[in-house]
């Protein structure tokens, strides 16, 4: 034991490791050992504790990253304090970056037993007060934390990191305290890494000698005084299509704008949250934006950029974060690819897709791209030069382009930040006066760790769905055609398919966001679906209308039909309506058509008793007559 | 100084076509643009120095199929389905000219398928704002302004914008397109024109 200790003393003077980078990912793998029975801190500054015949610590700079992360003084704190502190610059940014992606200020913390797995509040379970329960690993024995020390031993990389350990720091919350056990140990990790790349890339002003500043000294610096002096810029950018989109072939475009953001956030550690459309970035300036902005200056994409300015003291960083989700930020801009002209010529035209510039001469137009432009009626398109270009980029939705004749319904998924912040805000609420606080307010704030915890659930809610959607309608004819991770088009042989992919959709929000189902006229759910359904000829731009901004947690709009337009919570009770009066319906479809009124007076009408008592029913809970109408004709297809 | 004459709109069924080429679907525009108001205005009055805009309050959504035939074959081509909104009320603000009367209450025809029955509008006077009365307000544009006529209406400061074009005819038979601030544009201007 003594001379694991020694190992210690030795390694902190070992001025090779402080040049190496530590994986920052990996400093909260102690987490995943458990302190109360084997008595060893997570950043091991006390390893192995009292237990023998454990693998000594060989030295390097993630081990370094581990003991050094933390920055505490009694005062801070009134339990137990550790007692290694940062030593470099770079434990000392680790630190920092630490401090920024946990999920709560220190102050608010709730006393009690340690939570030790992850309490999802869109879908929670019981709190688990073990941690081996929680990870479902052995987490007090020795072989487990053999293999942890031997683990970070190898200095592996964070890659190997997730792959070994993945599965446990999914399942662990990064702070088991009561009330903050929101987020998990992976979410922690992976935003601790881009912190650090991040504020790497800041000059630090770092003026101490490490060597001879106490303890004290660089807490204030860590705590107090960088974050007041280091700023970040927070962006939102998000990138919007130029006008009308109505040929199915100029839809590469959503493709073109996906591939741009994906690869953007696959080079930069900077992009913290991504969906189809947009990104939050955290960043040293918005210098980080030019390469985007060149790239989409081709396509004649548009930019909506909302940033802001922030320090990093948690107050400012928290309030400056949410502020910029919402749009709120200080600056907010539109770029366009090329600034429009003033005035274009009518003899010359404008493209007749963006609609924002002028047409490329035909006369100069090479071989190709004459034929890009002619649709299959033998018709010509007059584009612009960005449009042309769009058209070239690689093949166009290959399904789609066959389809001649029948319907198609176009599905479309939408994640509201604005909505989930509230939401999140509200169930946060929920849970931690369960935990029976009463001055709950001072406890709310929603910070990047939590949006980015449910981050991951989403994108596997999005894998789901479209694995079900490709099992339920593709056999041996290929009918789903993905257009994105949240936009698909699928061929359908009659409008009652469509109730297969609500119960698809419902089945996996109960299985997801269960608790966003509790919604109410204040608080709609944060995750919007809606399906628009037409002849497969029917111009896609109309159906991108409803698509882009829906306006109810759940829609389905049969174009020139009708539409249906619900609360989630209403979903479920939706699909429960059994209607057997075949006949009658279609009687009810056929008074419909004329009159909604007349309709309505029919169903309540002494006929209506005995013909159409589950539409009486569904009336009662609240569902509107224009939706349950349209539901029919769906289901009598 | 600058003086506006607000007109209330009522029109039973009004087609803004969008402009999209070759589509089966013809959606409508949900305001009354420069274009299409200050050309109607144009028309009626005689004067090219009319300039007004106009917001819809009010609309229903219907459709309308019709099948335009081909006049030298005599045949009918593919139905278009045409938006067309219903039951409107809106305000239309004429920038004033002492060279021109309005009149308190006029007819006038605005946008698609006249000869189907459609556009036919009632303006009705409420108001004359003058410029001392004028609310400037920052907010979310509700209508669409050619850029080199923004200071016409007041439009003070363009924060966050959204472009596209409106036609300003220059002859019987052609015209420019010229950029034009649309709704949904963050500006500083009057609050009238602001959703």
């Amino acid at each position: 034991m003594k001379e694991s200790n020694l190992v210690w003393k030795n390694t902190n003077k070992n001025v090779n490791s402080e040049e190496k980078e530590p994986v920052p990912e990996i400093h909260d793998i102690g987490k995943l050992i458990n302190r109360e029975a084997t008595e060893i801190e997570h950043n091991f500054e006390n390893y192995p504790g009292k237990l023998q015949g454990l693998p000594e610590i060989k030295e390097n700079a993630t081990w370094k990253g581990i003991r050094e992360h933390h920055c505490q003084l009694p005062v801070e704190r009134r339990e137990k304090v550790l007692e290694e502190y940062p030593k470099s610059k770079e434990t000392v940014i680790l630190a920092i970056a630490d401090s920024l992606a946990s999920v709560v200020s220190r102050h608010i913390k709730i006393g009690g037993h340690p939570f030790y797995n992850v309490y999802k509040l869109w879908n929670p379970t019981q709190n688990i007060t073990r941690l081996s329960n929680a990870i479902r690993a052995h987490s007090m024995g020795k072989e487990w934390i053999e293999k942890i020390v031997n683990f970070v031993n190898k200095n592996p990389s964070k890659e190997e990191y997730f792959q070994e350990f993945g599965a446990y720091l999914e399942k662990r919350c990064e702070d088991a305290s009561p009330g903050c056990n929101i987020t998990s140990l992976l979410t922690h990790s992976i935003l601790v890494g881009k912190f650090y790349r991040v504020l790497k890339k800041i000059e630090i002003p770092l003026q101490i000698d490490f060597r001879n500043a106490k303890k004290e000294e660089i807490c204030d610096l860590v705590n107090k005084k960088l974050p007041s002096l280091i700023k970040l810029t927070i962006i939102k950018c998000k990138i919007k299509l130029p006008q009308y989109i109505h040929r199915t072939r100029d839809l590469n475009i959503f493709k073109i704008r996906e591939e741009l953001l994906r690869k953007f956030q696959e080079k930069y550690p900077e992009v913290f949250f991504r969906t189809s459309d947009e990104m939050i970035i955290f960043s040293k300036d918005d210098s980080i934006l030019d390469e985007i902005k060149n790239k989409i200056k081709k396509y004649g994409l548009i930019i909506e950029i909302t940033k802001t300015i922030s320090k990093l003291e948690k107050e400012d960083f928290k309030n400056n974060f949410i502020k910029v989700l919402f749009g709120r930020g200080e600056k907010k801009e539109v770029l366009y690819s090329k600034d429009p002209e003033d005035e274009i010529p009518s003899n010359i035209g404008i493209c007749e897709v963006c609609q924002l510039s002028p047409v490329k001469s035909y006369d100069i137009l090479s071989d190709d791209e004459k034929k890009l432009l002619v649709d299959e009626k033998g018709r010509t398109d007059n584009l612009c030069e960005s449009c042309i270009e769009i058209r070239k980029y690689g093949e166009s939705l290959s399904l789609l382009s066959k389809w001649e004749e029948g319907n198609v319904a176009w599905i479309k998924i939408t994640l509201d930040f604005m909505k989930l912040v509230e939401k999140l805000k509200m169930l946060y609420k929920e849970y931690i006066t369960g935990l029976g606080e009463k001055d709950v307010e001072r406890y709310i704030e929603i910070r990047p760790s939590l949006i980015s915890e449910f981050q991951l659930d989403y994108n596997k809610f999005l894998n789901q769905f479209n694995e079900k959607i490709h099992q339920n309608f593709d056999g041996e004819e290929k009918r789903v055609q993905d257009v994105l991770e949240d936009l698909y088009c699928i061929k359908i042989n009659k409008l009652s398919e469509i109730v297969k992919i609500l119960e698809i959709y419902n089945e996996l929000i109960g299985e997801f966001f269960p608790k966003f189902r509790e919604t109410s006229q204040f608080s709609n759910s944060p995750v919007r679906f809606v399906i628009s359904c037409s002849n497969v000829k029917f111009p896609f731009f109309e159906h991108w209308r409803h698509l882009e901004n829906p306006k109810y947690d759940v829609e389905v709009i049969l174009i020139g039909k009708g539409k249906i337009e619900l609360e989630l919570n209403k979903l479920s009770k939706l699909l429960d309506i059994k209607l057997k009066e075949k006949t009658a319906l279609e009687k009810l479809g056929n008074i419909s058509e004329i009159s909604e009124q007349l309709a309505w007076m029919q169903i309540f009408s002494e006929e209506g008793v005995k013909y159409y008592p589950e539409l009486q029913k569904a009336l009662r809970q609240g569902f509107k007559l224009s939706s349950l109408l349209t539901y029919i004709k769906i289901i009598s297809d | 100084m600058v003086s506006y004459l607000e007109y209330k709109l009522e029109s039973n069924a009004l087609i803004l076509g969008e402009r999209i080429k070759g589509s089966v679907f013809r959606p409508s525009c949900k305001t009354l643009r420069w274009s299409t108001i200050t050309m109607g205005l144009r028309k009626i009055f005689g004067s090219d120095d009319i300039h007004a805009v106009g917001i819809l309050d009010h609309y229903n959504i219907e459709y309308f199929v019709y099948s335009p035939a081909d006049r030298v074959t005599r045949t009918s081509k593919i139905p278009l389905q045409v938006e067309v909104l219903t039951d409107v009320i809106g305000r239309v603000y004429i920038l004033k000219s002492h060279d021109i009367n309005f009149p308190k209450e006029f007819e006038i025809y605005l946008g698609a398928l006249i000869s189907k029955g459609f556009g036919r509008c009632r303006l009705k006077f409420e108001n004359e704002i003058d410029n001392s009365e004028i609310e400037i307000e920052k907010g979310i544009l509700n209508t669409r302004i050619p850029l080199k006529y923004l200071e016409k209406f007041l439009i003070k400061k363009v924060i966050y914008s959204i472009y596209g074009y409106l036609f300003e005819p220059t002859s019987e038979t052609s015209g420019v397109y010229i950029k034009s601030l649309f709704e949904g544009s963050e500006v500083v201007g009057p609050k009238f024109l602001l959703r």
